[in-house]
């Protein structure tokens, strides 16, 4: 559905972007991480047409963003991070005044913004100024005008900054309803917890490289170190000796003389094995708990040594 | 299907109606053109001791005097909207948003510059009842109000380009509105001092500088006070389409000022909206 081949943006020496190169297929929802000055930005104002590449070339269902960007516009619905605001202008209007900028005729425009104020929950504040709507509601409107051209891929930088847990949620909810219509969603976020949980691949960014591009399920579990917190019934010195010797450990981290946590290598057998020399040991284990990957952690250990 | 009226027109009509500034922008524009002509019709009314001209000047005058403030308010007031026009949008955040639409960069420079020249027309339109008045003195006719209006119009459309595209260059309305403004006063007051300086210094070297003289008034009639002046003088010469100018004993027959001024300033107006609408095109086409 997308293809960034090649991308590359130079601002006079700084190289905001370089050789981006990566397919996302269509119906994904694709995150878009890394840290500030990444290019994640970047790589938006590329794809949806805003600035043009110094090389290489961006294709949105076959359609070359640098040779014919207004078909591209057709085809992305983009939704910036900040929600810029109109005077004077409810919410009602502010929906028909893009459905006009998108050439949608009369005809349909009322049903069309009836329906999107009704996907995004937002009925009864359709005669509400846009400039009294809370941050919430602001975003799902702003989500409602990036769908008005019932556009396939949608763009999202930085949906849920600034929100609120609940608007968090109901956002969350949101996009999950237009995953499963099959759009093609591309959400930069520095909220990994949203994106874990929303997110089918993940497009890794720094210094304007990609670290890493896959699903979430295969870099999860391509990381092989796991977390195993031990906590014993009473101090046991032994315990220390046995994980420090084990094959699989990387480290070990003594936080109480009950408690350690211990970070291995290894599989669900290498973890089992830990276990049954603890038992074998006489150990009076009362919890053996292995962390799940996170996000964050994946992250961490992807990005690590590059900076 | 029917084609829909320019989105951003309706837009920046709408958001500018809406607000108290447009109406309090109307009263105070209505407030200094009554006001101006009133001041004008009293001392004229008193120099001549209340007693008819004969020849309809009275008339004229509060005409002219209505004419001229209202360009003078326009000169200020046309740049300073268009320049916030665009550059606000880049304020408020908005412009990309635009920029991702199906709206080209001439639908969005051309909605922004009608929206402010509809304003224009607004305030033009209020001013038609003391117009009336004039006519009532007597002294004017409907082709000098004609031809003073479509000056107007071709300078308030220039004075908005200029606006138009300073607002594409500046990040802020500020910014632009300074631009803007410094163009157009830098314009009604440096092109005089051209015509002016140049021909004296010419003349420093060549003894005849007739052809420079004519070069330099038909550059003076893009001004709009001086187009107006000189118009107002041709039309009651009974030289309303044409004039003639002499140059080493030869006569040649020009069009009228007002003529050679509108087409100068929408000559420079189209150069403005092009040089807009390349600074507002988001991407160009590599093929």
């Amino acid at each position: 559905m997308i293809v960034f081949d090649k991308l590359r943006k130079l601002y006079g020496d700084f190289c905001a972007l370089d050789g981006l190169d990566c397919t996302i297929p269509k119906g994904a929802t694709v995150g878009l991480i890394g840290p500030n000055g990444a290019g994640k930005t970047t790589s938006m104002r590329l794809l949806t047409t805003l600035i043009t590449p110094t090389s290489g070339d961006v294709w949105v269902d076959g359609v070359s963003v640098t040779a014919q960007p207004h078909l591209v516009r057709r085809l992305i619905g983009y939704m910036p991070d900040t929600f810029g605001v109109y005077e004077a202008m409810t919410a009602a209007e502010y929906l028909d005044f893009y459905a006009r900028c998108y050439h949608i005729p009369v005809a349909t425009r009322p049903a069309l913004i009836n329906d999107l104020l009704g996907l995004v929950d937002l009925q009864p504040k359709r005669d509400a100024l846009v400039m009294s709507l809370s941050r919430g509601m602001a975003q799902r409107l702003s989500l409602a005008r990036a769908l008005l051209h019932d556009p396939e891929v949608l763009v999202l930088d930085e949906p849920a900054s600034g929100l609120d847990p609940r608007a968090r949620i109901e956002l969350r909810a949101l996009l999950h309803e237009l995953h499963d219509q099959g759009k093609t969603i591309l959400i930069s976020s520095h909220i990994l917890s949203d994106l874990a949980d929303l997110c089918t691949h993940l497009i890794i960014l720094e210094q304007g490289k990609l670290v890493a591009y896959d699903t979430i399920t295969a870099l999860l579990s391509a990381q092989q170190s796991r977390r195993i917190v031990i906590q014993t019934l009473t101090p046991t010195p032994a315990l220390y000796a046995l994980v420090t010797h084990f094959n699989y450990t990387i480290s070990v981290d003594p936080q109480l003389p009950t408690r350690y946590i211990v970070q291995m290598n290894g599989d669900d057998a290498a973890q089992a094995q830990l276990l049954k020399a603890c038992i074998e040991h006489n150990i009076p284990v009362q919890q053996f708990a292995s962390e799940a990957n996170t996000l964050e952690r994946t992250f961490l250990q992807v990005t690590a040594g590059l900076k | 299907m029917r084609r829909d009226i320019n989105p951003i027109l309706i837009r920046e009509l709408r958001g500018r109606m809406r607000t108290p500034r447009a109406f309090w922008l109307l009263v105070g524009f209505l407030t200094a053109v009554a006001g101006t002509a009133l001041l004008v019709y009293t001392a004229s009314y008193l120099s001549s001791n209340g007693q008819s001209s004969g020849n309809n000047t009275l008339g004229n005058t509060v005409f002219f005097t209505l004419i001229v403030t209202a360009m003078a308010i326009l000169t200020i007031m046309a740049p300073v909207m268009a320049a916030g026009s665009i550059a606000g949008e880049r304020e408020r955040q908005t412009f990309d948003l635009l920029l991702t639409s199906q709206l080209s960069a001439g639908t969005i420079i051309f909605g922004k510059i009608l929206a402010t020249l509809a304003y224009c027309g607004l305030l033009l339109s209020a001013m038609t009842p003391l117009i009336a008045m004039t006519f009532l003195m007597g002294g004017v006719d409907l082709g000098e109000l004609f031809i003073m209006y479509a000056i107007i119009a071709a300078s308030v459309m220039l004075f908005t380009c200029c606006g138009i595209y300073w607002s594409t260059r500046a990040n802020t309305p500020l910014t632009a509105i300074g631009f803007a403004l410094a163009t157009v006063l830098g314009f009604l007051f440096g092109l005089p001092l051209l015509a002016v300086t140049i021909p004296t210094i010419w003349a420093q070297f060549l003894n005849d500088t007739a052809v420079l003289d004519a070069v330099a008034n038909i550059g003076l009639a893009a001004h709009p006070f001086i187009a107006m002046y000189f118009t107002d003088t041709a039309i009651h010469q009974q030289q309303i389409w044409t004039h003639v100018v002499n140059i080493k004993g030869f006569s040649m027959t020009l069009p009228a000022t007002w003529i050679i001024g509108i087409i100068e300033s929408w000559i420079i107006s189209i150069a403005f909206i092009v040089a807009a609408m390349r600074r507002v095109w988001p991407m160009r086409t590599r093929s």
